[in-house]
C-alpha cells in the first residue's frame, strides 16, 4: 500500500486582522481530494518554521483541508524531542510565531541555539546575541531547523534559514546539525507516522535538496514539480536525479494514480 | 653568491608599523625619510572598511608623515579598482565612510555586490536585496571575511559570516580583495610598475582575523625551522617576528639588523615578500621570519618560502 508525502510550499504571511493568505498553488485541494479518495496515505512533510504546526494545520482546515496535526512533520515538534533527549536548553533565533512550539521546553541558562526560518528576526543584533552564545560555549551546539537556502514568497525569492546557518557555523568554527528536511531522521519519523517502509512511499517536492535528495537518501522515491522554487538549472543538478520531473502538483498525481 | 635582486618596490602597513591608531610608531618618520631617499617606489597598504584614503591621509600627515594620496592603497581600493575592471555598478554594503572611494563609481540598478564590515546593513531586507542580485549573476566582491572583531562590549560578527550565508544561498564564491589575498598584493603592485619580485612588504600582522595559522607560524620560526609546519591551505604566509632582535631598536636599525644576515634565494620565491618587522605580543625570543605568499599548496611558500634577503634599505 503506497503511501505519498506531499511537500506544501506554505508560507503564512500574516497582516493584522485578516486572518493571513497562504500561499497554495490553486489546484492543490483538488488534487488533495483525488489523493484521500484513492486511499493513499498522505503525509505532509513540511520544514516550515513560521508558524506552529496547530496553526498551519488550522489554516489549511479554514481552506477546505480535512488535515490532522498528526498528518503534519514538521522541524519544530522534532527539535523539541531532540532537545528533551539530550537535555538541552536553547536560545531560540527563530520566527515569532514559532515560539509556542518550544513552550514546554526550558529556555533559561541556554546550552544550546535553535535556528528556524526567523525571516525579519534575522537582525545583526539578534545574529550577534547567537553567536556570542555559541562563541561563549565549552562546547558549542547549534540546532538548525532545516538547512534551506531560499524560498519562494510572492515579493519574490527570499533567504532561508540555511544561510544564517552557514553563517553562524562560519563566525563559531561549527558544525550546525539539521533537524528537517533532508536529514534522514526527519524522513524518517514521517516514514514511522504512516507505517510504511521507504519503498512503498514517494515524496513530491519542489526544492532539489531538501525535498528530492533527502527523499531519495532514505530509500523513497522522488518527484520534483516544476512549481515553487524550482529553478530550470535544477534540470541539471549534479548530485541529485529526481525520479521524475513533473510540471505541477496536479501532473505528479496523475502519474502516481496511474502507476497504482 | 647569486646576484642581488633589483628592489624597486616598498609596501608599508599601516596601522601598527607606521603608526598605532592615532600615535606615529617612534622613529617611523624618520625612517620613512630614509626610505624615500632610495630608488624606490613606496606604497602604504591597509585593510580597511570604513576609512576613505582620504580619511587616512589626514591623519598620517597629521602625524608628521610625508605622504600622498596615490600612494595609498587599502583594500577600499582594490576593490574600486575590481569594479572599475568589470565595469559594473555595486550595491555598496559598507560604512557610509567609505563611501568617498567609491565616488564616480555609478550605483544606480546594481549588477555587482559589496560587502564590507556594516552591521547597520546586514538587516534581512538588505541581505535579500544582495542575495536577489547575486543570484541574478551580480559578482559577490567581499572586503575581507574576518569571523568577528573585538569592541569594548564583546566580540561582534564581521562580515566573514555574512558573506559565507550569501555564497551557500547562492552558490557562488565571493572574491574577497582585502589583505591576505593575493590579488590585494598584486592590485597595490600595478600602479608601480613593478613585479612582485622587485618588491618587499614590511608590515606588522597583528590585527588579522584571529586564527592559528599566525600562531603556527610564530612557533616555527620560535624553532627555527623555517615555515615547515602551520601554512595555512591557501598558501597565504603570516609570520610574527620574535622580539629579541627588535627590542629597544628604531625601526631604521632593525631594518639594517635584518639586512646584514640575510640573502635573498631567488629562484624559489614567488609573489611578494614579506618582512615583519614588529614585535609580537608575546615577546617570545627568536629569530627574524622573512617569508613569501604561498601559492595554494602546503608545500610552496613553506620552507622553500624560507628565503634569506639581502636588503638594499
Amino acid at each position: 500500500m503506497m503511501s505519498l508525502f506531499i511537500f506544501l510550499e506554505i508560507h503564512v504571511g500574516c497582516t493584522e486582522d485578516v486572518i493571513s493568505w497562504i500561499r497554495v498553488p490553486s489546484d492543490v485541494r483538488e488534487q488533495y481530494l483525488k489523493i484521500k479518495a484513492s486511499g493513499l496515505k498522505l503525509q505532509l512533510c513540511t520544514n516550515e518554521t513560521q508558524a506552529t504546526r496547530e496553526n498551519f494545520v488550522r489554516k489549511l482546515r479554514a481552506m477546505g483541508f480535512d488535515i490532522s496535526v498528526a498528518e503534519v512533520t514538521a522541524p519544530a515538534p522534532a527539535a523539541c524531542r531532540l532537545l528533551k533527549e539530550r537535555g538541552l536548553r536553547p536560545h531560540l533565533l527563530v520566527h515569532d510565531d514559532l515560539v509556542p512550539e518550544f513552550a514546554e521546553i526550558d529556555k533559561t541558562n541556554p546550552n544550546c541555539v535553535v535556528l528556524g526560518d526567523a525571516a525579519e528576526n534575522f537582525t545583526y543584533a539578534n545574529l550577534n546575541e547567537a553567536f556570542r552564545l555559541l562563541i561563549g560555549m565549552e562546547k558549542p551546539v547549534l540546532i538548525s531547523l532545516g538547512k534551506g537556502r531560499y524560498y519562494k514568497e510572492t515579493d519574490g525569492l527570499k533567504l532561508d534559514v540555511g544561510a544564517y546557518m552557514k553563517a553562524l557555523e562560519y563566525a563559531c568554527d561549527v558544525q550546525a546539525e539539521v533537524v528537517g528536511k533532508p536529514a534522514k531522521r526527519f524522513f524518517e519519523s514521517a516514514l514511522a507516522e504512516l507505517g510504511v517502509p521507504p519503498e512503498q512511499a514517494i515524496m513530491i517536492g519542489d526544492d532539489i535538496v531538501n525535498d528530492v535528495g533527502g527523499a531519495q537518501q532514505c530509500g523513497m522515491r522522488a518527484l520534483q514539480v516544476r512549481t515553487g522554487k524550482y529553478r530550470p538549472s535544477d534540470e541539471n543538478h549534479p548530485e541529485v536525479k529526481p525520479d521524475a520531473y513533473v510540471n505541477n502538483l496536479a501532473e505528479a498525481v496523475d502519474i502516481i494514480l496511474q502507476h497504482l | 653568491m647569486s646576484a642581488r635582486r633589483a628592489l624597486k618596490a616598498v609596501l608599508v602597513d599601516l596601522n601598527g608599523t607606521l603608526h598605532v591608531e592615532d600615535s606615529a610608531v617612534p622613529g617611523a618618520q624618520e625612517a620613512l625619510k630614509r626610505l624615500r631617499s632610495a630608488p624606490v617606489t613606496v606604497r602604504f597598504v591597509t585593510n580597511t572598511t570604513k576609512e576613505s584614503k582620504r580619511d587616512l591621509l589626514e591623519r598620517l600627515t597629521g602625524l608628521g608623515f610625508d605622504i600622498a594620496e596615490h600612494e595609498i592603497f587599502t583594500s577600499l581600493t582594490a576593490a574600486r579598482n575590481l569594479l572599475e575592471q568589470q565595469q559594473v555598478r555595486p550595491l555598496l554594503l559598507v560604512d557610509d565612510k567609505a563611501l568617498p572611494d567609491f565616488t564616480g563609481i555609478g550605483t544606480d540598478n546594481p549588477n555587482a555586490v559589496v560587502v564590507g564590515l556594516a552591521p547597520e546593513h546586514f538587516h534581512y531586507e538588505m541581505m535579500n536585496r544582495a542575495f536577489r542580485l547575486i543570484l541574478d549573476g551580480a559578482p559577490l566582491i567581499a572586503i575581507h571575511k574576518a569571523r568577528y572583531f573585538k569592541k569594548k562590549d564583546g566580540l561582534c560578527l564581521g562580515p566573514g559570516p555574512f558573506v559565507t550565508g550569501l555564497e551557500y544561498a547562492t552558490d557562488t564564491k565571493a572574491t574577497v580583495v582585502g589583505k591576505p589575498e593575493k590579488t590585494f598584493f598584486l592590485e597595490a603592485l600595478r600602479g608601480t610598475g613593478c613585479a612582485p619580485e622587485e618588491a618587499v612588504m614590511i608590515g606588522d600582522v597583528r590585527g588579522h582575523q584571529p586564527s592559528s595559522p599566525a600562531q603556527q607560524c610564530s612557533a616555527a620560526l620560535r624553532g627555527g625551522q623555517g615555515l615547515q609546519r602551520g601554512v595555512p591551505k591557501d598558501g597565504t604566509v603570516i609570520s610574527r617576528e620574535k622580539t629579541e632582535l627588535g627590542k629597544g631598536l628604531e625601526p631604521q636599525e632593525r631594518l639594517r639588523e635584518l639586512g646584514k644576515g640575510l640573502s635573498l634565494e631567488k629562484r624559489r620565491l614567488r609573489g611578494p615578500l614579506w618582512l615583519c618587522t614588529s614585535p609580537c605580543q608575546e615577546g617570545t625570543a627568536g629569530g627574524v621570519g622573512l617569508c613569501c605568499q604561498g601559492t595554494g599548496t602546503g608545500g610552496e611558500g613553506t620552507a622553500s618560502g624560507w628565503a634569506r634577503g639581502g636588503l638594499e634599505v
